[in-house]
Formats: C-alpha cells, sequence, structure tokens
C-alpha cells in the first residue's frame, strides 16, 4: 500500500471494493510470515466475515469509515472477541476472550479489519520478543537481528509492509523501542488517554496502548480513533480529543519552538551513534527549532524505579493465572492441594523472565521491604514527574534517542538480563510519568535503522505529531524500507 | 458449652479484652465493579460477568452507590471521613477471590474514629470503616460413599466456588478493642445491626453471611495495661454464638494461663456443637498481603461540603429517637424500644399523635393490640390498610366514651385488614356506645321491671346483684352500653324506686 492511510481508506469507500488493501495484505503475510514470524494468528474465514460486514456498510453509505479496508495487526494482549490472546503465553494459549478490547471495537466502526495478532514477549515482558512462547520475530531489517520489544510483531509486521498500521502496548518503551528497530513511527500517548480494557494486564499504572505507523499522519489517524473517555475503563481521561489529530497535515507547524536535549545522553552513547544524533539535532536545528542541553535529572534513578514498579504491579496482575482457570495441568488433577496445582501450573506455563519479574515484584512488595524498594521507586516517580513537566514548561518537548543502539542480534542478551534492562533507559521515563512520547526513525547505523524518541506535556500528542510530521516532511529517513518491502 | 469453668477464686484476677470486625454487605443493586445484579440464593455461578471473574484484560469501575452507603454508615457511626483515600490490592493465593488479590482499602480508608454507644455511657470506639469486594463462596465437600456431604476445612474431596458473591460491596467495621465482657460484644453487634438496617443499607442477615463478625479476643491480669496475646475467633454465625465463643475463649484462655500455659496467636474457629472453639491455622503461617495501591482505580476526595451533605440527608438514628421520644412524649423504655424497632414505626407514631391523639395511648396501641395483629395476620404494619388518621380517629372515639375499649379492638383489627374510616366501620359493627342517660334510661327501667327479685337483693345489701343487672343491660344492648354509665344510672333509678 503505497498511499497514507487517508487516501488509502477514501479508494476503498469510492471504490465500493472492501479488500482493495486486505487482498494484497495478506499476499504479503503469506509470502514472509513463514521466515519472519510476527504473527501468533491469522484467520482467514474470520477476515471473510469482516470483509462482508464492512461491504454492507459501504453500500450503507452512512457511515464516515476513517479506517475502511485498512487491514490493521494488534498486538496479542488486546482482547478480540472469539480470536485467541495468548500474551505469546503457555499460560494463555488456549484462553479466547467473550470480549473485545475497547480499542478494537473502536477500530472496527471505523472499518479497519483485523489481518493478525502480533507475536510479542510474554506478558510483555521483555525488549526483543524473545521471551515469546511461540517462537522468535525476525527483524525484517536483518532477520539475524531482533525487531525489539515487547511489541516486536507490531513494529515488524508494519516494516514489512504486512499492514500499514498496527497497535502495540507500551510499559516501558515496548512500542517505540521495536518501532526504532524496525523504522517506523510509533507512539505511547498520554496514560489515560486510550481505554486500557481488554488490555492484558503487565502493569497497570504504566501500560498504554498506542499506534504503530510508517509516518505521523497515519500515526494520528489511528491514534484518534482509539483515544478517549471509556466508562469501562476507570483510569482514561475525559480530556476530549482534539480534532487535528483526524487531520494532522491542517495543524499549524511548531517551527522556531523550543527542544530540550537533556545533557545526559552524551555520557550514555558511543561514540559513532552520538555522532548520528547530533546529525539529527542539526536536522532538527535546519528546520528552525531551537535545539537546547539541559539538566534533566533522574534518568538514570527512573531505570531503577521502573524495575521496581513494574514488577511489584506484574506480581499481582499475574496472579490471576494459576492453574484454576488458565492454563493446561502438567499433571492433571494429581495433586495433594491447590497450593501444589498452582505451583506446578505456574512454573511450567510461565517462561523465565515472566517468573524473575514475578519473584521480583513479590519481594518488594513484601512486609519490610516495601518501603526501601517500592515505596522509594513511587518517590523517584514522582520527583521524576515534576522535573519533566518543569522543563516542559520551557520546551515544546524533549528529544532523544529512542535506544542506546540499533536492533541486536537474536540471543545476543538473553542471558543478560540488566544488559536488556538497558536497552529501556530512555523510553521508561514516558511511563513513569505519564507522558506522551513517540519514536520515529532518523536514519541508519550499518544498514540498520535508528530511532529518536520526542517527548511533551500531558495531552499533547499533536504537537508531536506535528513535529514529527515537520521533520519527516524535511528529511527522507521515515521513507527507507527493508528489502522484504514491496 | 464448656462445662470447666475457671477457678471461681481466679475468676476476678483476669480481664478480658475484645475486639470485632464485622463485615457488612451493602445492600446495591449491583456488585461493586460491574454491573452484575447483587443478590443472594440465585443459581451458583449465574450472576457473574467478565470484570468479577477477573478475566484477563478487564478494569474495574467503581459503583458510586456503594461508596455514598458507606459515607452514610460512616457518618451515622459518627466517623471522621478521610479527604483523600485510595483503594489498594491484597494479594493472596485463594480459589474463591478470581483475581488472587482483593480490592480493598489498607492505610487510608475511607472512615476512620467512630464509635457506637451500647447504653448511656458505655461507648465503644470504631478504628476504621472501609469498603472492599466480596470473595466467592467456597463450600468444601467430602465424599461418604458415593455422596458428596459437607466437610471440614482441609478435610475435604472437593471444593465448589460460587462466584456469585464475588464483588458484592462489603464493608468492614473495625471496633477498638474497647469490649471487656461476652455480653458487650453481643450488645455492640445488635446496635450496629439496628444502625445499619435504619439506614436501609443492608439486610443485616447473619444467616445468609450479609453480617459476618470476627472477634479479637485477649486476657490479661486485671490492673495490667498490656494487652495478653489474642487469638481471632471465626465461624460464629448468630448474635448467641457470638456471645458463647467469646465467653468460651475468655474460660480457655484463662485456664491455659492459670495452668502454666501461654496463648500462640492463632485463628480459631467456633463449633458450635461442641461448645469450644478449634484452633485453625497459627499466625505463624499468616499470610503477608503485600498491599499496594490499586492502580486501576483514582483516588477518592471528599471535601468537607460533600460530607455536610451526607450529614444533612441522615435520618434520625434510633437512640436519638428514643431519647427524643422519651422527653417530648413522656414514654417509657418499652414503649421507646417497641417505637424504633424499625423507622416506620416512629412515622407511623409522630403522624398518629399529630391528629390529637395521646402519645402514651397511640404507643401502647402500636406495642400490644397492632404488634399481637401484625403477628397473628402476617402483615406489617405498613403493609396493613391502617392509617394515622383511622387510628388516631378511632382513638378519639375511645377518649369520648363513643366506642368501648374493647370493642376498640375489633374496630382496629377491621381497619388493619380492610382500612376505611373508623367512625364508619364502628357503626358499621354496631359498636357505637350508647352513652346518654336519655337513651339508656328507657332500657334499663324496662330491665328493672323485668327483674325485681335482684332489685330486691340488690336493696338488701347485695353488691353483686348490681353486676347481674348490668350484665342483663349488656346482653340487651348487645354491648353498646357505657358499662360506667349503666352503672350509675341503674344506682339512680333504684334509689329513686325506694
Amino acid at each position: 500500500m503505497s498511499t497514507d492511510l487517508k487516501t488509502a481508506a477514501q479508494r476503498v469507500k469510492d471504490s465500493g471494493q472492501a479488500d482493495l488493501w486486505v487482498k494484497p495484505s495478506l499476499e504479503q503475510i503469506d509470502r514472509h510470515e513463514g521466515r519472519l514470524n510476527c504473527l501468533l494468528s491469522s484467520d482467514r474465514n474470520d477476515v471473510t466475515r469482516q470483509l462482508e460486514s464492512l461491504e454492507r456498510r459501504l453500500k450503507d453509505g452512512g457511515e464516515s469509515l476513517p479506517l475502511a479496508g485498512v487491514p490493521i495487526v494488534l498486538k496479542d494482549n488486546i482482547c478480540v472477541e472469539g480470536q485467541p490472546t495468548t500474551c505469546g503465553s503457555k499460560m494463555l494459549g488456549n484462553f479466547v476472550p467473550p470480549y473485545n478490547a475497547t480499542v478494537w471495537n473502536k477500530l472496527q466502526e471505523a472499518g479497519a479489519i483485523l489481518v493478525g495478532k502480533a507475536n510479542m514477549d510474554e506478558f510483555a515482558m521483555g525488549s526483543s520478543t524473545e521471551n515469546s512462547a511461540f517462537g522468535i520475530t525476525r527483524n525484517p531489517w536483518d532477520t539475524e537481528r531482533v525487531p525489539g520489544g515487547s511489541s516486536g510483531g507490531s513494529a515488524a509486521v508494519v516494516s514489512a509492509g504486512y499492514v500499514p498500521a498496527a497497535l502495540g502496548s507500551d510499559t516501558g518503551g515496548s512500542i517505540r523501542q521495536p518501532a526504532a528497530f524496525c523504522g517506523v513511527t510509533g507512539l505511547k500517548p498520554t496514560y489515560g488517554r486510550v481505554s486500557r480494557f481488554g488490555l492484558v494486564a503487565f502493569a497497570s499504572s504504566l501500560d498504554q496502548i498506542g499506534p504503530l505507523a510508517l509516518n505521523a499522519e497515519d500515526t494520528a489517524l489511528v491514534l484518534n480513533c482509539i483515544a478517549g473517555y471509556d466508562p469501562l475503563d476507570a483510569t482514561s481521561s475525559e480530556e476530549p480529543v482534539p480534532a487535528d489529530l483526524a487531520d494532522l497535515a491542517k495543524a499549524p507547524s511548531l517551527e522556531s519552538s523550543k527542544i530540550a536535549v537533556p545533557k545526559i545522553v552524551n555520557e550514555l552513547l558511543s561514540a559513532d551513534l552520538l555522532e548520528h544524533f547530533h546529525k539529527t539535532i542539526e536536522e532538527f536545528r535546519e528546520l528552525g527549532f531551537q535545539v537546547e542541553e539541559v539538566d534533566l535529572p533522574y534518568m538514570e534513578e527512573s531505570l531503577s524505579a521502573y524495575y521496581v514498579i513494574a514488577p511489584a504491579e506484574a506480581s499481582s496482575n499475574l496472579a490471576r493465572y494459576d492453574g484454576v482457570r488458565y492454563g493446561q495441568r502438567p499433571g492433571g488433577l494429581d495433586y495433594e492441594n491447590i497450593s501444589e496445582l498452582t505451583t506446578a501450573t505456574r512454573s511450567q506455563m510461565f517462561g523465565k523472565e515472566v517468573k524473575r519479574r514475578i519473584m521480583l515484584g513479590t519481594y518488594t512488595l513484601s512486609a519490610g521491604y516495601y518501603d526501601a524498594y517500592y515505596n522509594r521507586a513511587q518517590k523517584v516517580r514522582t520527583a521524576l514527574r515534576n522535573a519533566y513537566v518543569s522543563t516542559l514548561r520551557d520546551y515544546q518537548a524533549i528529544l532523544t534517542p529512542t535506544t542506546p543502539g540499533p536492533a541486536f542480534k537474536v540471543g545476543e542478551k538473553v542471558d543478560d538480563p540488566v544488559a536488556m534492562y538497558l536497552s529501556d533507559i530512555f523510553t521508561v521515563s514516558a511511563n513513569l510519568t505519564g507522558l506522551p512520547a513517540l519514536s520515529m526513525p532518523s536514519g541508519a547505523h550499518q544498514g540498520l535503522p535508528l530511532g529518536v524518541q520526542l517527548l511533551g506535556k500531558p495531552f499533547s500528542e499533536v504537537s508531536l505529531l506535528t513535529l514529527c510530521r515537520d521533520y519527516q516532511k524535511a528529511t527522507q529517513h521515515h521513507l527507507s524500507r527493508p528489502a522484504v518491502y514491496s | 458449652m464448656s462445662t470447666i469453668a475457671a477457678n471461681p477464686e481466679n475468676q476476678t484476677k483476669w480481664e478480658m479484652v475484645i475486639g470485632l470486625e464485622v463485615h457488612v454487605e451493602l445492600h446495591t443493586e449491583t456488585k461493586l465493579f460491574c454491573s452484575c445484579p447483587n443478590k443472594f440464593g440465585a443459581e451458583p455461578n449465574t450472576l457473574v460477568c467478565p470484570v468479577c471473574l477477573g478475566l484477563p484484560g478487564t478494569l474495574p469501575s467503581l459503583n458510586r452507590r456503594a461508596v455514598e452507603l458507606h459515607l452514610k454508615a460512616a457518618r451515622a457511626l459518627g466517623c471522621q471521613i478521610q479527604e483523600f483515600s485510595k483503594f489498594d490490592r491484597k494479594n493472596y493465593f485463594y480459589p474463591d477471590i478470581p483475581k488472587n488479590f482483593q480490592t480493598s482499602q489498607y492505610d487510608l480508608p475511607l472512615a476512620y474514629k467512630g464509635w457506637l454507644e451500647l447504653s448511656p455511657g458505655r461507648v465503644i470506639g470504631i478504628t476504621r470503616i472501609h469498603l472492599e469486594e466480596d470473595t466467592g463462596k467456597s463450600t468444601h465437600l467430602a465424599l461418604a460413599g458415593n455422596e458428596l456431604q459437607p466437610s471440614r476445612l482441609g478435610k475435604s474431596d472437593r471444593t465448589h466456588i460460587d462466584y456469585n458473591r464475588a464483588g458484592v460491596p462489603l464493608l468492614e467495621i473495625v471496633s477498638e478493642p474497647d469490649m471487656r465482657e461476652a455480653e458487650e460484644a453481643y450488645q455492640y453487634v445488635d446496635k450496629l445491626r439496628e444502625v445499619i438496617l435504619w439506614l436501609g443499607i443492608s439486610d443485616c442477615k447473619m444467616e445468609q453471611g450479609s453480617l459476618r463478625c470476627d472477634a479479637n479476643v485477649s486476657v490479661r491480669p486485671l490492673g495490667q495495661r498490656e494487652l495478653g496475646t489474642k487469638t481471632e475467633i471465626k465461624n460464629m454465625n448468630s448474635l448467641r454464638s457470638i456471645r458463647d465463643a467469646i465467653e468460651s475463649e475468655r474460660v480457655r484462655q484463662i485456664q491455659v494461663l492459670e495452668s502454666g500455659g501461654r496463648i500462640v496467636q492463632e485463628t480459631r474457629g467456633w463449633d458450635e456443637g461442641s461448645g469450644t472453639t478449634i484452633s485453625m491455622r497459627s499466625k505463624e503461617e499468616a499470610q503477608d498481603y503485600r498491599y499496594f495501591p490499586e492502580p486501576d482505580l483514582p483516588s477518592l476526595v471528599f471535601s468537607k461540603e460533600e460530607v455536610k451533605a451526607v450529614d444533612d440527608l441522615l435520618p434520625e438514628l434510633p437512640a436519638a429517637r428514643r431519647e427524643r421520644y422519651q422527653k417530648a412524649f413522656g414514654l417509657d423504655t418499652d414503649a421507646v424500644e417497641y417505637l424504633t424497632i424499625e423507622p416506620f414505626f416512629g412515622q407511623f407514631f409522630e403522624s398518629t399523635v399529630a391528629t390529637g391523639a395521646d402519645p402514651v395511648e397511640v404507643a401502647k396501641w402500636m406495642a400490644n393490640t397492632l404488634s399481637r395483629l401484625s403477628n397473628e395476620l402476617e402483615t406489617s404494619l405498613q403493609d396493613s390498610k391502617l392509617t394515622p388518621v383511622s387510628l388516631g380517629e378511632l382513638l378519639s372515639l375511645i377518649a369520648s366514651d363513643e366506642v368501648g375499649a374493647k370493642s376498640g379492638q375489633k374496630v382496629v383489627e377491621v381497619l388493619f385488614t380492610e382500612g376505611g374510616d373508623a367512625g364508619s366501620v364502628v357503626d358499621k359493627l354496631g359498636l357505637r356506645q350508647l352513652s346518654s342517660p336519655a337513651q339508656l334510661k328507657p332500657i334499663l327501667q324496662e330491665i328493672l321491671n323485668e327483674n325485681p327479685a335482684v332489685v330486691a337483693e340488690f336493696k338488701e345489701g347485695k353488691g353483686k346483684a348490681l353486676n347481674v343487672l348490668v350484665g342483663k343491660v349488656m346482653k340487651q344492648t348487645k354491648g353498646a352500653a357505657n358499662p360506667g354509665l349503666t352503672r350509675s344510672l341503674l344506682e339512680e333509678l333504684i334509689g329513686e324506686s325506694i
């Protein structure tokens, strides 16, 4: 699909041909999926049913259908009624939810067609999609490399040209980091901007669903469809969704506004990657933006705070998978008591990383450790938010690299969890503070895409996407495609 | 009951300390975090949805009505309201909590520092009242042959879980360790129940589990400030069992201490059959609940104005109403106790008094006649056809001697079952008293003429003879003659005839 989403949907409406984009999408999936393993399911009968329904709606002609006939992929932790929702875990290997996530209800209303559900790190815990119980997803730019994670499948399907847009979830960078690794644009909205109802929880106070696409305008259009208050999610915001999201092209340019770059970035990047980042800064300056270095405290502490809070919440959220209702019972019913059954199920159905984080979280919430870990992490969180909000009073956005480096090789970091965690250093702040942040392609390093992150004030998605749009207007980075894309 | 008593000489040496945790299910239309009906007695697992079953991806949405009822109870029990409070997760694995955590309140409960008066001058402190979701209900069964029968915990072959109760809004009301006798614990729960029922926020049925009570019991040498080691008593399913269990536990603890033992901090279950408490689990195996703030729900914030709005809508509570009735109407203790059994009684009473009836008489009629009718006919006063206006009218007819007190009983029964106004019912039944000498005299004269022998007896000084004559008048008038007037007129007529 070589056009923007708005035009694509319009063509479907004009032609009345519901499968105009879905057909090539399915063909592209069939061509490359054997090698890339981006999807955990792709129910073709269901696609046919969705297309029939869309055809009827197109004939009725009464609806606006901003995503008419647009093929879309959802991360496999987003519930779709009647479709498996595995979260990349054996524990939910046979779980079929009897309800839709609010985001899928909204995308369906907009006319989108679900063509598959994306692979992910188990329960969204990971930065490489290697923690999936159902195989590794390959980076479309280099199949020896990971696509990032945890929304690795969602980033890879956009990068590989399966679909023009996908949804992921972002708890500590899980949309932005794979977007950077796969050379696409990905946005983590402000906490509360998008309903979490139907998103299988990892860390409830950090999780947020967001779009991945090929450019700022498409990202905005998808966000516009899924954003807004939802009575089923008490943490969703009643803040109105700005009209500019639906048509980002018309949003006024923010040229000459100020952008902050935290000084600490200089210490965290290798020389060649730092050089690359400075090129990006120059590109912004050439566009007329004032880019200034600032002191932004707590970035290093934020990683520690994140790895206390996220596992703590996860240990509680994942407690429901106890062998009574989910997963399989490895020993049938041959258990002395309920505790044995639960232990056996959890030991065998959860992967290594999930178990590691459940143990971490259980520990930090325990009596005697709570104040030293969880409480202190919450204090860091408050201090971090104050520091960010204060900086953002003077600057339109905070610019950093999305990751310390490009996609790493499969297997390179699986045995070194701390090295894996360090790749989240630039991204976790947005989750801890609840602020919106996007990643966009900023060129390549040794043939692999790199990304930069723009982080902004609460509910400033339009501003961030406008900055991204203006940057993409002036540069070509977001137009680079891997060979598999065609 | 336990038959072994502690050494009587040592009885006064020990003081018991009791604190109670009472759970009350709020009577809302729907559950706390979803729109499933909140109802008792439905087929197991029929009142459930993805939210209260804790299916992956579902989220709680708070039932504001439950919070309103919580505030109402809190203010009625004299509690302070936390301006900023929040929900927390209490984490523990048990199959009857679908998410393996219970959403509750930990360090910032909505309400704290309240009180409840057991009797004038005897006040029990309330530490806190918080809102939480109820769990499902486990039924433990054991195989006896091929049959499944209820079994004791830990001895079961099967456990059946009913999630209908999961997510029902539950108030936990924690008292201070202020009670010293089992009887006080009984009174505390009884008074608490009265207030909750009065507010109409729960049906408080212990047998259905909508009111549940756990007791923390310890003993210490009289005069010692430091508390003794406590045990927690569960499984008390009636007010009486609360009293009996606590008393039995007091005796047990004193025996243990007097025989040189020490009390183990543990949970004990009340066994109605043996009349003793039985160890269930010791605190060493106790859970670490790993509380932390519930991230799926925003915090609760209440301004002073909002709290005042709750106060303004609070009804007069039973204790205050009793005091007012005694002062304003001169009623005795029994009467005011009766009139505050339920809010409607007081309304009925006051409306009847407003028609001009004598308050003492109204109270007497309500506590005696109406209470009896209500029981006999199995119809509550509220559901009966009797209105304050018709009762007031009847009482005024009685006061003016137009209806006899006995006839009044017949009239009120008709008013209770069929309604209508008192005057017409009196006339329909022909119960209006003959109360004027002009109406009575011809009838009396006739009786005197017919019974010269009796008249003669009376004249000879046999006072009882007059009763015979009154009886005959009553028979003649079918009870409508005013008895007092009849007596004096008969005496007058006989006197004239001398």
